[in-house]
């Protein structure tokens, strides 16, 4: 790697009006997205502030990362076009090799983008103004077929996983009706350990389709029992997911964003820099958008780097801590970053005409 | 014989137009020999093909048929680093200093950071620009990013200087730092392209002329040989007052000569500042 050239490319990704924008944006989410603090109903004082905090950095992560990515891969994928005119002759007539040149272009790129990902993150924890333990989404485990579940109907479920789960975990069981369930009233969750009277137990409306539980302690197999209360009806459950809530701090969700987010953000811009170089700016950026938007609305290709990001936001945005991302992901972002960069590649050695 | 600098052989540059349905042909069957320490000159109009031939043997573009050889090799990493380029349009990053750049120009020539300090400080002192070392390019008139260009060129001591119009946009002094360059060059040995689109002094300095017209050659040899009229000699005579001028080119007439043009002779700019600089000596 060239570091003079990257630090022109860093310089470039670390534009000052770049820096006026993200400013400008960031003003403006304070303003509209005020939450007053009565909106929180229902919650003690504590998980109310945690969840303010939380909807805070959701907005802070939404909107200013979506101004940054996208103002970062225009300029990548404009960079080819900007050698193209002129700059080539003089940095690409050079000893250094074309890989060397295309990786320096990139870092430099990349590490300016980290750095506004840092920015953003500590305007988002200045912004929330606060940490509390609280909990880290963990694996998820989907629980087969629809079962019945009318109105006193219940059902159990015996986990024999989750034996070694650090203490003060919770579950967190989530479902969708099959039938008309405006009959329901509560839907309550016990759960025990085999060989253990310890036993914890919650009850939640049935309109929210999802409840949380505090796991006992325990080696045995744990044991969750689902009752359904309510007017007769006949109805099924189903789509049933558990996920494992582990205690953890709450800026740690800061962190997986801003990991997520980087390594979203460099595959982004190795992949607009070498398409850049074979095709119109513009083009490059729309059909990257294209392929990011269509994999988000259809859920597909989840091993795509930045596909976990809405989860993740939605889990930070309800004051959790979102699980870190799939070593897939890690695995298909080196993938599309060296294609990215071989296109570029490419290109620099077949000179400066596209 | 020693082996030539530059080898062309039949070289060919075509661009697609018209969304590739068909080609241009900016250069055509350019096959050329430059000898060692040689000072070679382009010439010819706009359009002509001497910026594609100079981003050829700069290796910024490839040739689309025929083959380039520089110091008997195809063009690579190894060779890039004995070529200096000043290209046409100074196209520098704008928004570095004069000396970053210079830095990052070095660093891509594999230079180590303290050669290029060295270097670059003493030759941004002989084109004049040792005062505006931390000013960004951008804040740079065209003359002084020509100077900036062939400090840059110039950086590694390359072995093979290649100067796309290199007097384009410099004034009288610029001309006069570019003439001293390209006779140390001479002197070391250096081979230089250079081109030109005007019949400037540089290129009657040139050992070679290739005059290049809609990018084929037309002509080349020695410049008096391109740019000499047959049968034509140009004098200039100083202290003779108007009637022995007359009566001399009566003399002429009357032998079957014909004179041409008969003027009061102008000096040069570059004459002029010298002589009307403080402290200079009038003629």
């Amino acid at each position: 790697m060239n570091l003079a050239l990257g630090r022109l490319f860093l310089r470039r990704a670390l534009s000052p009006w770049l820096g006026v924008c993200l400013a400008a944006v960031g003003a403006c989410l304070v303003w509209v997205e005020e939450i007053p603090r009565s909106a929180v109903l229902g919650l003690d004082p504590e998980r109310a502030e945690q969840v303010l905090r939380g909807l805070l950095r959701g907005s802070v992560w939404t909107l200013l990362p979506l101004v940054l990515v996208l103002v970062s891969v225009s300029a990548a994928a404009r960079d080819p076009e900007r050698w193209r005119r002129g700059e080539g002759l003089v940095l690409g007539t050079r000893r250094a090799p074309p890989w060397r040149v295309a990786t320096s272009v990139w870092a430099g790129r990349t590490l300016g983008l980290v750095l506004w990902t840092l920015a953003i993150a500590a305007a988002g924890e200045l912004g929330a103004a606060g940490s509390a333990p609280c909990f880290e989404i963990g694996p998820r485990e989907s629980l087969s077929a629809a079962r019945p579940a009318a109105a006193g109907g219940a059902f159990s479920i015996e986990l024999a996983g989750a034996r070694d789960l650090p203490p003060g975990s919770r579950a967190r069981l989530s479902w969708y009706w099959l039938g008309d369930y405006s009959s329901l009233e509560t839907v309550h969750l016990k759960a025990w350990r085999t060989g253990s009277e310890t036993t914890r137990t919650r009850a939640q409306s049935a309109l929210v389709q999802h409840i949380e539980i505090d796991l006992p302690t325990g080696s045995g197999p744990l044991q969750l029992q689902v009752t359904t209360v309510g007017a007769e009806s006949a109805l099924a459950i189903g789509g049933l997911v558990l996920e494992y809530l582990h205690p953890a701090p709450e800026r740690l969700g800061t962190w997986r964003l801003l990991v997520a987010l980087a390594w979203f953000g460099a595959t982004l811009l190795a992949l607009a820099a070498g398409l850049g170089a074979w095709i119109s700016a513009p083009s490059s950026v729309a059909l990257l958008t294209v392929t990011w938007c269509a994999a988000w609305i259809e859920g597909v290709l989840e091993a795509l780097p930045g596909l976990a990001l809405p989860r993740m936001l939605r889990s930070v945005s309800a004051g959790h801590v979102p699980q870190a991302e799939e070593g897939a992901v890690w695995f298909v972002g080196a993938l599309l970053i060296s294609l990215g960069l071989a296109l570029r590649v490419l290109a620099l050695r077949r000179g400066l005409v596209r | 014989m020693p082996l030539p600098v530059i080898l062309l052989d039949s070289v060919d540059r075509d661009y697609p137009c018209l969304w590739g349905l068909r080609r241009r042909a900016a250069l055509t069957g350019i096959s050329a020999k430059v000898a060692p320490g040689t000072i070679f000159g382009l010439l010819g109009p706009n359009g002509s093909g001497k910026s594609t031939l100079l981003r050829l043997l700069a290796g910024a573009e490839r040739p689309t048929r025929g083959e380039i050889q520089l110091f008997g090799a195809p063009l690579d990493s190894a060779t890039r680093g004995r070529i200096g380029y000043l290209p046409e349009d100074s196209p520098f990053p704008a928004e570095l200093s004069a000396q970053a750049a210079l830095e990052l120009l070095g660093s891509l020539q594999g230079m180590g950071r303290g050669e290029i300090r060295r270097q670059g400080a003493e030759l941004l002192e002989r084109v004049g620009l040792s005062a505006e070392a931390r000013t960004p390019l951008s804040r740079f008139s065209r003359g002084m990013a020509r100077r900036f260009g062939l400090a840059q060129a110039l950086l590694h001591s390359p072995d093979l200087l290649l100067l796309d119009e290199p007097s384009a946009g410099l004034d009288a002094p610029g001309f006069l730092v570019l003439g001293e360059l390209l006779d140390e060059a001479r002197a070391l040995g250096t081979t230089v392209v250079l081109s030109s689109h005007d019949k400037d002094e540089l290129l009657l300095n040139c050992d070679e002329l290739l005059l290049l017209l809609d990018g084929r050659v037309a002509a080349r040899g020695s410049s008096a040989a391109v740019l000499g009229r047959p049968g034509a000699t140009q004098l200039e005579i100083a202290d003779l007052d108007q009637v022995r001028l007359q009566e001399l080119e009566s003399w002429v007439t009357e032998r079957g000569g014909r004179v041409v043009q008969s003027a009061p002779a102008s000096r040069s700019l570059v004459e002029l500042y010298r002589s009307e600089a403080p402290g200079a000596r009038r003629p």
